[in-house]
């Protein structure tokens, strides 16, 4: 397991480097954050050439490049040009946010999709799996966007039922959270359902009925156990798509995490904030990976690092 | 149902009925979101906007939106009214409260002495002095480049000269108007960062809280000089989903919303208690010309292009609010006039004039910011009237920061649709980027003709004559070198709760302390 962890580790690092390198360069592909910003207020030339001087930007790539880097290593991140202030501190403001509305979204997408594919899985072919089944597909079908306007609609305008938008109070987590869990659960459901219906059939989930074991013990012990590699797999995705926030959704529910962070620093340029959230997002990605493989071998014993 | 069918439902019945008796008392719970909104009180305001505030330092944010809420905070030595009689802005005093010549390159404002910051802290001279040092000392930023050509010293604890190089520039005082006042106290004690996050200010309220890029809650600041205002706490939220922003108005958790797209302004006429509030604004649409090469280069083309838009099908297309733009002044600016038409709309005209140049079949490249609904609109319009006049427009895209950096530094040939809206009713600001030939997209166009009327127009304070010379730079730049193809100029549409009576400002104040809101 030490090498396991180690070789990953090295991984890791050799990762977040080309993550690192691959936005830099093409950020800056992109053009310059100073002249627009300063054309559209009204400098000059001259006093664009010199600001792009004063910050560095006149500098080639490559030397920017390895300025920035080193500075990561020293905890200077940047500055960002929207806000004024160390990109990192601005990032991890919002990140809490973004691992909040993560953790609600992941909880109500397992408080969805396990009772409707256990109960779906049950009677293939019956009533409650054709009405998951049918459900869930139309879950799949409707865009996220259209999803939170809907549910703005009947539950924060016509109903008054939940904030519709923004942070400032508990309940405003609700409707984004059930808007990003809906298309999860919808695909989790399937997936268990499916899952279970094979393990189900398998040699040994007979035979253990055959030893006289309780229904629900064969359930948990062999068939939902056995089932549950798959579901990992999706969790994990589905984590590692909200750590990068999720960008509509935010951006309908004037969520503050690091999606509507991410929008505005892409339109405004803010490079500095982008590389930040960036390399923030690829070590969260590469945790929850490493965590998964974790899940793996804990759910199934057969399942060893080396 | 079979035994172990019967368990597996008593299991999992409970943490059903668990998750959905949680839903309804955390619903229940946010009864805060049903129960009557802070707005419901008549001193309370909450504000839905599209733009973000991420900061009160004017060279980090100088977009308009942002800037009216920094200007409930902190103030300039100038403002600008709206006079009825005019139907223009007229500069008037702020903290200054008169200004002169006192030679023909300094003015010297005198500053109000009831004036304070919200710690109690008196206003002087020291401040304004402090605030100038700070805002020209920055390494770079639009109140920078603003400012950079003036100096100020203070003459006494009241009295400041503000000098210029340019002798009897008349565009000092309202320059003034955009200038913040920041306290020398807190920048010397705190630094430049918390003149940014949470400066103090002289204006009608003062920070209680703001959450940078969220939300931002004002306070009625007690020293304020002025007429204590009716609203005496202003909650501003940024949300720039504007579905989301209409349906906070509907929902009672607003009561402004900006930025009201046409498409949805039906929601808001819908409801009764809501309405639609329409004001003047300097923004404009506008083609602009690359003037230095390609097919653009020749006036016959560009006057061309004047004629064969009809710019009444580029109001209608993008929601009837605006008006047809004809000229290079807006509603409520000196030069504007409302019957003002440089080029009828006549496609016969422009297909003669192409004619005569020898210019049919040829083609040319619009360029557009990708993701402005308004300005793509306005380039397919363009691309099919002059598709009907035999000249074929190739429409691209892109992101403003690589297309508007490429039109400005002259990389991009054609026409560019641009969208301009003064951060303050002052003509020079307009001129120093555009039109001339030493502004900042002088690389793209300019003309020496119109930079000698501004230059001629920095020079010249008496209103009539600054007047005449406004005039002039349109007749030039429209009419003779046809520099630009006006298209449209449109207001600024919010949406407010019933019961608000407010007048918002073209410039950057929103004006809160004059409000009144009976619900």
């Amino acid at each position: 397991m030490g090498r396991y962890i180690a070789r990953k580790l090295g991984w890791a690092v050799l990762t977040l480097v080309v993550v690192v390198l691959l936005t830099f360069v093409l950020l800056r592909l992109t053009g310059d954050p100073i002249s627009e910003g300063m054309a559209a207020g009204g400098a000059s030339p001259e006093e664009i050439a010199q600001a792009r001087q004063a910050l560095g930007y006149d500098r080639p790539i490559p030397v920017q490049f390895v300025d920035y880097f080193t500075g990561l290593f020293v905890g200077d991140f940047g500055t960002s040009l929207q806000y004024g202030g160390p990109a990192l501190t601005i990032v991890l403001q919002r990140l809490p946010m973004t691992l909040y509305l993560a953790a609600v979204s992941l909880v109500m997408t397992l408080a969805l999709a396990i009772p409707a594919g256990l109960m779906a899985a049950r009677r293939p072919g019956g009533w409650a799996d054709r009405i998951v089944s049918a459900v869930s597909g139309v879950m799949l079908s409707v865009p996220s966007f259209v999803l939170g306007a809907a549910l703005i609609l009947v539950f924060g305008v016509s109903l008054r039922l939940l904030p519709i938008s923004g942070a400032g109070q508990p309940a405003a987590v609700i409707l984004p959270a059930l808007t990003l869990a809906v298309y999860p659960a919808a695909r989790l459901a399937r997936i268990i359902r499916a899952s279970m219906v094979e393990v189900a059939t398998m040699d040994f989930v007979r035979l253990g009925r055959a030893k006289g074991l309780p229904e629900g013990t064969v359930q948990r012990r062999f068939v939902f156990r056995n089932a549950l590699l798959p579901v990992v797999t999706v969790l994990g995705i589905q984590m590692t798509f909200l750590i990068g926030g999720a960008v509509v959704v935010e951006a309908v529910f004037a969520w503050p995490g690091l999606g509507g962070l991410t929008t505005s620093a892409l339109s405004s340029s803010d490079f500095d904030v982008v590389q930040t959230i960036v390399l923030i997002v690829a070590i969260g990605v590469i945790l929850i990976n490493f965590l998964t493989d974790v899940a793996y071998s804990l759910i199934d014993p057969r399942i060893r690092y080396s | 149902m079979t035994a172990s069918t019967s368990r597996m439902k008593r299991r999992l019945t409970p943490l059903i009925a668990g998750l959905s008796i949680g839903a309804i008392a955390l619903g229940g719970c946010s009864a805060d979101s049903s129960a009557p909104a802070d707005g419901q009180l008549e001193d309370t305001l909450n504000i839905v906007q599209y733009r973000v505030l991420n900061s009160f330092d004017p060279n980090i944010e100088s977009n308009q939106s942002a800037g009216r809420i920094a200007e409930e905070v902190l103030e300039g030595l100038t403002t600008y009214v709206w006079d009825d009689q005019e139907q223009t802005y007229v500069i008037a005093p702020e903290l200054a409260t008169e200004w002169e010549l006192t030679d023909a390159n300094t003015w010297r404002f005198i500053l109000r002495d009831d004036a304070a910051f919200s710690d109690g802290t008196p206003m002087t001279a020291a401040d304004v002095v402090a605030s100038f040092d700070f805002i020209v000392g920055a390494e770079k930023g639009t109140y920078k480049s603003l400012f950079d050509a003036y100096s100020v010293t203070a003459v006494d604890d009241h009295t400041v000269d503000v000098s210029s190089e340019v002798p009897d520039e008349a565009a000092v005082p309202g320059l003034f108007s955009l200038f913040r006042v920041y306290s020398a106290d807190q920048l010397a004690t705190e630094g430049a960062a918390a003149l940014g996050s949470e400066p103090l200010g002289t204006g009608p309220y003062m920070i209680e809280s703001n959450d940078q890029g969220v939300s931002t809650t004002l306070v009625y600041n007690p020293e304020w000089w002025g007429e204590e205002p009716s609203l005496k706490t202003l909650n501003f939220r940024y949300i720039t989903e504007a579905s989301t922003r209409v349906s906070e108005l509907n929902a009672g958790s607003a009561d402004v919303i900006d930025t009201v797209p046409p498409v949805l302004e039906s929601q808001i006429e819908a409801n009764t208690n809501l309405e639609l509030l329409v004001e003047p604004f300097a923004g404009r649409r506008m083609i602009l010309f690359n003037t230095n090469g390609g097919p653009t280069a020749d006036e016959a083309l560009r006057k061309a292009v004047n004629y064969a838009v009809d710019r009444d099908e580029i109001v209608a297309a993008t929601g009837g609010r605006g008006y047809p733009l004809y000229g290079t002044w807006t509603e409520g600016e000196a030069g504007y006039d409302e019957d003002y038409v440089s080029y009828e709309y006549d496609p016969e005209k422009a297909t003669e004039i192409l004619d005569d140049a020898g210019l049919a079949g040829t083609s040319f490249t619009l360029t557009h910011q990708e993701g402005e609904e308004t300005d793509e609109t306005i380039a397919l319009i363009v691309q099919e009237a002059m598709a009907a006049v035999g000249v074929t427009v190739n429409i691209e895209s892109g992101p403003s920061s690589t297309v508007l950096t490429e039109f400005t530094s002259g990389q991009r040939a054609g026409a560019y649709v641009s969208n301009f809206a003064a951060i303050y009713p002052g003509e020079e600001l307009l001129l120093s980027l555009h039109l001339t030939d030493n502004g900042s997209y002088s690389a793209a166009y300019g003309s020496p003709e119109v930079t000698a009327l501004a230059t001629e127009l920095r020079s010249t304070i008496d209103p009539d004559e600054r007047l005449a010379i406004i005039d002039d730079i349109q007749t030039q730049a429209i009419e003779t070198e046809a520099l630009w193809a006006p298209m449209l100029g449109y207001p600024l549409v919010y949406g407010v709760a019933a019961g608000l009576e407010w007048t918002p400002r073209q410039g950057n104040k929103y004006n809160f302390e004059d409000a009144t809101f009976n619900r």
